[in-house]
């Protein structure tokens, strides 16, 4: 015996406060006479009550105690009680108020109501054969009924579905339910195929499907008020560990993985630190994400002594992967994240990535992405160049100085003829750490003042060589200034004239030992500064 | 339709060879797996190129092709469908070059740790986590008394982690620094005599269009060189953008 709770549109929708408790008060309602409910909107459910009988009576007292705990809510809900499911559902769209329909009695109880009913209903009577038996393969039920029958009447779209079919009845001259029923079940195949026998055993009052009921999703959330507040990450690993290892047992239990974490420390102060991942890859080892989780409070730590932990997990289903003989095995999700979230901590998280260009002419763009490989067919993404060309081109790199060096540049008859180093102008170890900005390099470093313009032809500047690190200012180990021996340029590049642009002059210098660099000058600030090696 | 020799390392990468027939014995100085630079002259030298689960090196002055060997072999790992990581604690690549080197961008790991402490650190997570094909550390910008302070546990401790593993690892600086016993260094220097007054690199028409450089092999049973082993390599200078 099945009763079905509705509201009909025409009524006042449901307004909740998204922290109500009752989201959902049809299904409390419901939930209240039998566990199991099928929710098939939040305007209609229907829910098993075989069985109540002895704890509340007949079919009216059953129905009239529904009402009466739905009026409680606020609730004006068409209530019915019927042997099927089907006949519970189409009554309640027809009939306002308490409606019993006998055992055994459906058929008769439906066959006054209009056609028209068939319009709403079909959608929720049988939205489950579309999600579950698109690829089923072809049974047959015990009736003879196709199952696939019932698959195709709704893969098609609902709305097309159904109007073409009452279009047909009524020009048949059907009005009702009962007339439906009524016919012939050869002929009515013989002319609308199986669609057609699903519908009239609808009609009928007939289930087509038992009922499924709705499980409702427990989250995954774990709390913990600790006795006393504890500070540093060694006493919380214990407590994240405690937490953690019975959620994921849930998370293994229900095929899930955790898509994403969040950690809520409530602090003594009565603050409240929150840290939300997301991971790269759905992960249930309770170790893994301990260590993550670690490894971010090591990086953003709370500020205080910790009075109680919260963690929530955002579930997701598992998923089976099918690994490929022929790509290259790459590290599991887990380690992965764990080595991102060791070298986050280490290096910053804007310092550690994959690198990627930028549509942009300014000299050295590019930005920092997270890293994220993928299992790509190498052959169709990647080609190796050497099958097509057995002596393939190798590129010559620049080694860039991501903040150009300060140079003393001799010039004569418009050419440089001497490159130094201007280490009284070189960047402090301050200025280059605080120069964590990895991203299209829009300006260049403010650590450079405007150096004097470079000296005309006279004595050059002999190469200074030594140590690289003189008085706490690094500069890169090995480069030495020298007499150009020869040069190519200049070639002159602007742009960006509407931030901070840049506008140089480029040339590229072959010294004397065998260094090839390349310089340029900003033609703003009438400096010179080398701006990579070729190596 | 893979080749014969694809699948056989794709077996062999996957630890299933043991029923392979066609596996050749060991030659002398030959690792089992190795993972090639892409450049092929270097690659027939080395024997098919650098020996998988050990560390090497790529050695040599200003403008000798360091960066070159190593983007290349980026590259070429990255084609293969390997990913690689570089730990650049200058901030040296130039992410234009990698690019028209071919590396495949999404499966570079780039880490920046601005300090030599923090870049071997890194280097040792990498390697720890494992699965990369190819893991480099540049030196190249590190004072090389900063290298030398380095204790040799260091890379005794870098090594541990390659054992069995498939992973290339690379140093790269300006002279040798540490490898493995089954590592090679690849010593890189401008063709030709290069003495004062001598220019390095191909000018054309007020261009550089080429860098012409000699890349010899060091290996365990082979540490003196002889000039007929030299391998030249010819690194193409990018052209101006119009």
């Amino acid at each position: 015996m099945f009763a079905c709770l509705y509201l009909p549109l025409r009524l006042p929708p449901i307004h909740l406060d998204a922290g109500s408790p009752e989201r959902d008060p049809l299904r409390e309602v419901a939930a209240a006479f039998s566990p199991r409910v099928e929710v098939m909107s939040d305007r209609l459910v229907v829910c098993d009550v075989s069985g109540l009988g002895r704890l509340l009576g007949d079919a009216g007292e059953i129905g009239r105690g529904l009402r009466r705990a739905a009026a409680d809510r606020g609730l004006a809900a068409h209530v019915v009680i019927a042997g099927t499911r089907v006949a519970a559902v189409l009554m309640a769209h027809a009939r306002a108020g308490l409606t019993i329909i006998p055992p055994g009695e459906e058929s008769a109880c439906l066959a006054p109501l209009s056609l028209r009913v068939l319009e709403v209903v079909p959608d929720l009577v049988l939205t489950r054969i579309t999600t579950t038996r698109s690829a089923a393969p072809e049974r047959t039920q015990a009736n003879g009924l196709s199952v696939n029958a019932a698959a195709s009447v709704v893969n098609r779209d609902r709305s097309s579905a159904v109007s073409p079919l009452l279009d047909t009845l009524r020009r048949w001259g059907l009005k009702t339910l009962g007339d439906l029923a009524a016919l012939p079940p050869a002929a009515l195949s013989e002319r609308l195929g199986q669609d057609g026998l699903m519908w009239q055993r609808l009609a009928r009052g007939e289930d087509v499907l038992p009922l499924v009921p709705t499980v409702q999703d427990a989250p995954f959330e774990a709390a913990l008020d600790l006795e006393w507040p504890i500070e540093g990450l060694e006493p919380l690993s214990f407590v994240m560990g405690r937490l953690l290892e019975p959620l994921c047992g849930r998370l293994v239990e229900e095929d899930r993985a955790a898509a994403g974490l969040t950690l809520t420390l409530d602090l003594v102060n009565r603050a409240s630190h929150v840290r939300t991942l997301g991971l790269p890859a759905p992960v249930r080892d309770p170790r893994v994400l301990r260590t993550l989780v670690l490894l971010d409070l090591d990086a953003h730590p709370p500020g205080a002594a910790i009075d109680r932990v919260t963690l929530a997990l955002d579930p997701t289903p598992g998923r089976p992967v099918q690994y490929t003989l022929l790509a290259r095995a790459l590290p599991s999700p887990e380690r992965l994240a764990t080595l991102l979230g060791r070298l986050t901590v280490l290096v910053g998280e804007a310092r550690c990535g994959s690198p990627a260009l930028v549509d942009s002419h300014r000299p050295g763009a590019f930005r920092m992405t997270p890293f994220r490989p993928s299992h790509e067919s190498r052959r169709t993404a990647h080609p190796d160049p050497r099958r097509s060309n057995p002596t393939p081109r190798i590129p010559c790199a620049v080694r860039r100085f991501r903040m150009p060096l300060p140079a003393r540049v001799t010039v004569a008859e418009g050419r440089p003829v001497a490159v130094t180093v201007d280490r009284r102008r070189l960047p402090s170890l301050a200025d280059l750490r605080a120069t964590t900005r990895p991203v299209s390099h829009d300006a260049l470093p403010a650590a450079h003042p405007s150096l004097p313009a470079a000296r005309r032809r006279g004595a050059p500047e002999l190469a200074r060589g030594g140590n690289a690190s003189d008085g706490g200012r690094p500069r890169p180990a090995e480069w030495r200034g020298g007499q150009v021996r020869t040069s190519a340029g200049p070639w002159r590049t602007s742009g960006g004239w509407w931030a901070a642009g840049w506008d140089r002059e480029e040339w590229d210098v072959a010294l004397a030992g065998g260094v090839i660099c390349r310089l340029f000058v900003d033609r703003h600030r009438r400096a010179w500064f080398i701006d990579g090696v070729m190596d | 339709m893979l080749a014969r020799a694809d699948l056989e390392a794709l077996l062999r990468d996957r630890r299933l060879d043991r029923t392979l027939t066609t596996a050749r014995p060991l030659s002398d100085g030959e690792s089992p797996l190795v993972a090639a630079t892409g450049i092929t002259a270097l690659d027939e030298r080395l024997g098919g190129g650098l020996p998988r689960g050990e560390l090497s090196e790529i050695v040599g002055p200003p403008s000798s092709g360091r960066t070159s060997v190593l983007l290349a072999t980026l590259a070429a790992a990255t084609r293969r469908g390997e990913i690689a990581a570089y730990v650049d604690p200058g901030d040296a690549l130039d992410v234009t070059s990698a690019a028209a080197a071919g590396v495949v961008l999404d499966r570079l790991l780039w880490i920046r740790p601005g300090g030599l402490d923090r870049a071997v650190k890194a280097f040792g997570f990498v390697l720890e986590a494992g699965g990369f094909g190819v893991a480099a550390l540049d030196l190249v910008d590190v004072p090389a008394g900063d290298v030398r302070a380095l204790p040799w546990a260091t890379w005794l401790r870098l090594e541990r982690f390659l054992i069995g593993t498939p992973t290339v690892a690379v140093l790269v600086a300006g002279r040798p620094t540490a490898r493995s016993a089954r590592g090679v260094t690849i010593g890189l220097a401008p063709a030709g005599p290069c003495v004062h007054g001598e220019v390095a690199g191909v000018w054309r028409q007020g261009l550089f269009r080429r860098l012409d450089v000699t890349a010899r092999v060091i290996q365990a049973r082979r540490i003196r060189w002889r000039d007929d082993e030299a391998v030249a390599i010819a690194l193409e200078a990018q052209a101006w953008e119009a």
